[in-house]
């Protein structure tokens, strides 16, 4: 009440805090979702895939672009195990467009069409729907290579011609975007190079269910996330990038506990009258924190607002990806460090001898 | 005759002073009874300040007791004397020490107990004291005899043992601290509290029921009233 009543009186003052305040958290969460949004370039495609565990080699250590496990392994496997199965294959190569020869990264993810690993379209047709003979599903990085949905690309060290299917969204992997396309297609690439090429997966997809009982020579059961972290690079940019932002929340918070601490040194003979009068520090330290509380959290909440308005009015290349919970995570964080720097003002308040309003002519 | 309210004996206070010590109350006594007004002069730097801190709980005597409606409160540990103060002492300063982001009325009701809201009524005091008009109004909007005022009413708020002012009319010219003096007692005959103030203002002593004056330690009584 009291808290709310000093706010209401010092708007100005106030407001112009809150505003600075907001600005640097809307910073911290516009740099997290950036942050989030570069590490969604090296790992988005295996991300988004919809797969609990993977069944990897054992010599791959977890990476997943190493890793090959016999084709007849995937009957071994789906012997184990309740859960559903699809095959990948991953593989780094150039693409071209016809009459063009400049040659454009892609990373091919092999899949079995109509499995659970093909994502949704949002253009176009499906790997299975298409009638194409070797179909292909571009991440939409492509459309802004003027590539339209039926166009013919190249593969630039086949030359074996793929129709593009569709597009699918938000499709990355290793700061590569990535193109779909079926098994069958991708075994005619591997035969093209290597006459001697044996039929092999990169990985087997499990998609749920229980994989405590698998036993298969050579291979384990890796989940996703820890394929994640073993992306190569991904770690060490992502943590790189997120202690950045985190440094940055602290800061910040840091800035409102300063601040705050600056108005309370002026506020001393106030406090030192509240407590002559009988005011306890738990109602003292209630109102500090009440007033702290009140600059954070509105201060978070106009500052999510704003980044996720800006988000959406943000061109498709920014890598810009901000969950809702990790939005959520960065405001708590933010709100609990003001808290915990707010503790000095009380700290200083609790510091205040009363003795010094008594008698005092200076105001 | 009302029983006695606010009972300081043998109050001893010396401060650390450079080499020496200096004795600023020497062994002071001093009962106040429900519904009196003790006024306490002197020279400047004589200890009234520092008496009233005692008397007031915001400072610990070298020596002698402090008993506020029978109970020893100087007995009581340090950090329960915010809650002493808060339930038996009221304080009244010299200049009015408002929350300049409180409305006049607000003042008040923000730092009232529930409990005594029967007893002491917020707005009926503005209307005792003649401020009505304050009620809505920030202290920036109010002439300083108004905000005193306020001040005083501030200090009944909690219903209160004692009443302690130190120079309450010191920021006002002659006329005013007079009524603000008048208002005092008013409050704390019709309140039966016990009230200690201290003053330069010879004019306003006549209002007091007793006065004495701190010289060199000593509290002695003035022989004229
Ligand atoms: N915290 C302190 N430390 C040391 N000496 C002090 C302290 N506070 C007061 N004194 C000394 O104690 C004496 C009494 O001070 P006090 O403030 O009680 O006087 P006073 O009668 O209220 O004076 P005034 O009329 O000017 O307000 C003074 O000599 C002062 O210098
Ligand atoms: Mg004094």
């Amino acid at each position: 009440m009291l808290a709310w009543k000093e706010l209401f009186y010092g708007k100005k003052k106030y407001l112009l805090i809150e505003l600075l305040i907001t600005l640097l958290i809307f910073m911290v969460l516009f740099l997290s979702g950036l942050a989030e949004g570069l590490g969604r370039a090296v790992v988005a495609g295996i991300d988004n895939l919809d797969a609990a565990y993977f069944l990897l080699s054992d010599s791959a250590e977890d990476i997943i672009t190493v890793s090959n496990v016999s084709a007849d392994t995937y009957g071994q496997l789906s012997s184990q195990t309740d859960g559903e199965l699809a095959a990948l294959d991953i593989q780094r190569m150039y693409l071209c467009r016809q009459n063009d020869d400049e040659k454009l990264n892609i990373v091919y993810f092999a899949i079995e069409p109509g499995s659970f690993l093909e994502p949704k379209t949002i253009e176009g047709v499906s790997l299975s729907e298409s009638d194409a003979e070797n179909p292909i599903l571009l991440d939409d990085d492509f459309m802004l290579e003027g590539i339209k949905v039926g166009d013919t690309v190249l593969d630039s060290s086949t030359d074996i011609a793929f129709t593009v299917a569709g597009f699918v969204k938000d499709e990355m992997y290793g700061h590569v975007s990535i193109g779909f396309i079926s098994i069958d297609t991708y075994t005619k690439l591997r035969t093209e190079l290597n006459p001697m090429y044996q039929q092999e997966y990169h990985a087997i997809a499990i998609k749920d269910g229980n994989v405590d009982g698998v036993q298969i020579e050579d291979a384990q059961i890796v989940s996703k996330a820890d394929i994640i972290q073993n992306v190569p690079s991904y770690t060490a940019e992502h943590m790189t990038i997120t202690m950045i932002v985190w440094v940055l929340i602290i800061v910040s918070a840091a800035i409102i506990g300063i601040f705050y601490y600056i108005l309370t040194l002026q506020k001393r003979r106030q406090f030192g009258v509240m407590k002559a009068i009988g005011v306890g520090m738990g109602r003292l330290s209630g109102i500090v924190i009440g007033q702290v509380c009140i600059i954070a959290v509105c201060g978070a909440v106009i500052a999510g607002l704003l980044t996720f308005g800006m988000a959406a009015a943000l061109p498709e290349t920014m890598p810009f990806y901000l969950k809702i919970g990790n939005a959520l995570l960065v405001m708590a964080a933010f709100i609990f460090i003001s808290i915990v720097s707010s503790l000095i003002s009380i700290w200083n308040i609790s510091k205040v001898d009363p003795i010094t309003v008594i008698g005092g002519t200076d105001e | 005759m009302s029983k006695t309210i606010l009972k300081l004996e043998h109050i001893t206070k010396s401060y650390q002073d450079g080499s020496g010590k200096n004795l600023v109350l020497n062994d002071v006594s001093l009962d106040v009874n429900g519904g009196e007004l003790v006024a306490i002069v002197g020279p400047s730097g004589s200890g009234k300040s520092t008496f009233l801190t005692i008397a007031g709980m915001l400072l610990s005597p070298d020596a002698g007791a402090i008993t506020i409606n029978g109970e020893r409160v100087s007995d009581s540990k340090k950090k329960n004397w915010t809650k002493i103060r808060h339930e038996h002492i009221g304080f009244i300063f010299q200049s009015h020490q408002l929350l300049p982001y409180l409305k006049g009325l607000e003042q008040l009701t923000l730092f009232q107990d529930k409990k005594n809201r029967d007893k002491v009524n917020a707005p009926d005091m503005f209307t005792e004291l003649g401020i009505e008009k304050c009620k809505n109004q920030y202290p920036s909007e109010m002439s300083g005899g108004e905000k005193q005022r306020i001040a005083i009413a501030r200090a009944f708020i909690n219903d209160p043992d004692i009443i302690l002012a130190d120079e309450p009319t010191a920021s006002l010219d002659g006329a005013r601290g007079r009524q603000v003096v008048e208002m005092i007692r008013l409050e704390v005959k019709k309140r039966e509290k016990a009230a200690v103030m201290v003053t330069h203002d010879e004019r306003v002593l006549d209002l007091a029921d007793r006065v004495y004056r701190l010289e060199n330690g000593a509290l002695t009584q003035n022989n004229e009233k």
